[in-house]
């Protein structure tokens, strides 16, 4: 199983997470589905583990997988009235650092949806947050320390205003237009130097690039396919291929297992949840 | 450099400032019979302020789509809401100014630049937000595959 971490900054006037995530579970449970991306949310389970809120969020999905059986053709479920394929995700906050601690599950719910969960569940209220990645600093540093780039490659899906642009003080005017692309749904950027050249990228050109591809990143992580850099440190150095994506702190673990009914238990998966915390326990408190 | 933002949510309010000072310093005295101007110009504010009213029902209707979503979770929202609210209560003042100046005195000092920057105010908020109105209209109208 792996696991992410991510950061959350709320917004002016938004309330603060863990009073959200109280109500929330305060909330009976068929009022707390929400559409996000024309598919269901809902925050199935909150409970309280010392200082901090564990979560199990649910998505709904309208196809899925079949009964195999090593002898019979693959068969479906019986579903009873008003139910369907749902998939799990275990999410951790932690309030003293405001981080959030994620479970990644391909089908699950991702880290934008939840946070979309978290700004539209209160339909009374303008909450919103801004949810980031954290990054591991041994790569910040290897980029840094690059004099000359030979190439550098961005794929992207195409941006839609998000709450950073709103922090920076982007106009709405500006904002709005954003997205419009002629319908692509991937943009791939790619800047190289020939062999025989031994001059480089030009460096301002290269960061504007990185911080643009980084920039869509923090604000959807999903929406960002490639961020890498090949340069080297000195003309007589070594080239090296950074992989700005991988840069994300992220654990494994695989000592995880599924139950009778092919699910890997809600209990196993906060279990993980809180490993991986403590872990990056002071790694946090310094971000 | 003022970010761009800021130079949206006041600029109008601002210019509308700038026009009232010139037209207190240079512009010309009310003319002697007002009666025609100030119809005229109650016309125009009710017309603005029954626009903008309608603007009202078709943000509502725009619940549910992507655009909406975008709107409110970056929290761009609350600043299209303001937009519209300052348009709407300023093109009623103004209305309300024009109809308390059938009795005043117009001709005293302050009235017209008074007059002059609440109605270049409410215009350039109408505008804003009409220009607004419509690329959101057009977003709207995309097609949004679900992811």
């Amino acid at each position: 199983m792996k696991i992410h971490v991510f950061k959350v900054t709320p917004q002016r006037g938004a309330a603060r997470l863990e009073d959200l995530i109280e109500a929330i579970s305060q909330t009976p449970i068929e009022d707390r589905m929400r559409i996000i991306h024309h598919t269901d949310i809902r925050m199935d389970d909150a409970q309280q583990a010392e200082d901090f809120w564990l979560m199990d969020f649910v998505r709904g999905r309208t196809s899925g997988p079949g009964r195999l059986h090593p002898a019979r053709p693959l068969q479906g479920f019986q579903f009873g009235d008003g139910e369907s394929f749902g998939e799990e995700t275990a999410a951790l906050f932690d309030p003293r650092t405001s981080c959030l601690v994620m479970q990644y599950n391909h089908f699950g719910v991702r880290a934008n949806s939840v946070r979309e969960y978290f700004c539209m569940f209160d339909r009374d209220a303008a909450n919103v947050y801004d949810v980031a990645p954290l990054l591991d600093e041994d790569v910040e540093r290897r980029l840094r320390r690059k004099r000359i780039f030979r190439k550098v490659g961005v794929k992207i899906a195409p941006v839609r205003m998000t709450a950073g642009d709103r922090r920076a003080g982007e106009s709405l005017l500006d904002v709005i237009d954003m997205g419009q692309d002629g319908n692509a749904d991937r943009i791939s950027i790619e800047l190289s130097v020939e062999r025989g050249n031994q001059g480089g990228l030009n460096p301002e050109v290269v960061r504007s690039i990185i911080n643009m591809a980084r920039r869509i990143w923090r604000a959807d992580v999903d929406s960002v396919d490639k961020i890498v850099v090949v340069g080297k440190d000195a003309p007589d150095a070594e080239q090296e291929t950074l992989d700005l994506l991988s840069a994300r702190l992220s654990v494994s673990f695989s000592d995880l297992h599924a139950g009778a009914d092919l699910r890997i238990p809600r209990e196993a998966r906060w279990d993980a949840l809180l490993r991986a915390h403590r872990g990056w326990r002071d790694l946090l408190r310094r971000t | 450099m003022m970010k761009r933002l800021t130079i949206e949510k006041r600029g109008p309010l601002i210019i509308g400032l700038v026009f009232a000072f010139a037209w207190w310093r240079i512009g010309p005295p009310f003319p002697t019979d007002a009666s025609d101007v100030l119809s005229a110009a109650l016309t125009l504010g009710a017309i603005l302020t029954g626009f903008l009213a309608t603007s009202k029902a078709f943000l509502l209707s725009l619940n549910g789509t992507q655009v909406m979503g975008d709107l409110r979770s970056s929290g761009y929202l609350n600043d299209l809401v303001f937009y519209l609210a300052t348009a709407i209560w300023t093109a009623f003042a103004f209305c309300i100014l024009t109809i308390a100046a059938f009795f005043l005195d117009v001709h005293t000092t302050w009235f017209g630049p008074a007059w002059f920057g609440l109605g270049i105010w409410a215009s350039l908020q109408f505008v804003l937000v009409t220009v607004l109105t419509l690329r959101i209209l057009r977003h709207a109208h995309g097609a949004t595959p679900p992811r």
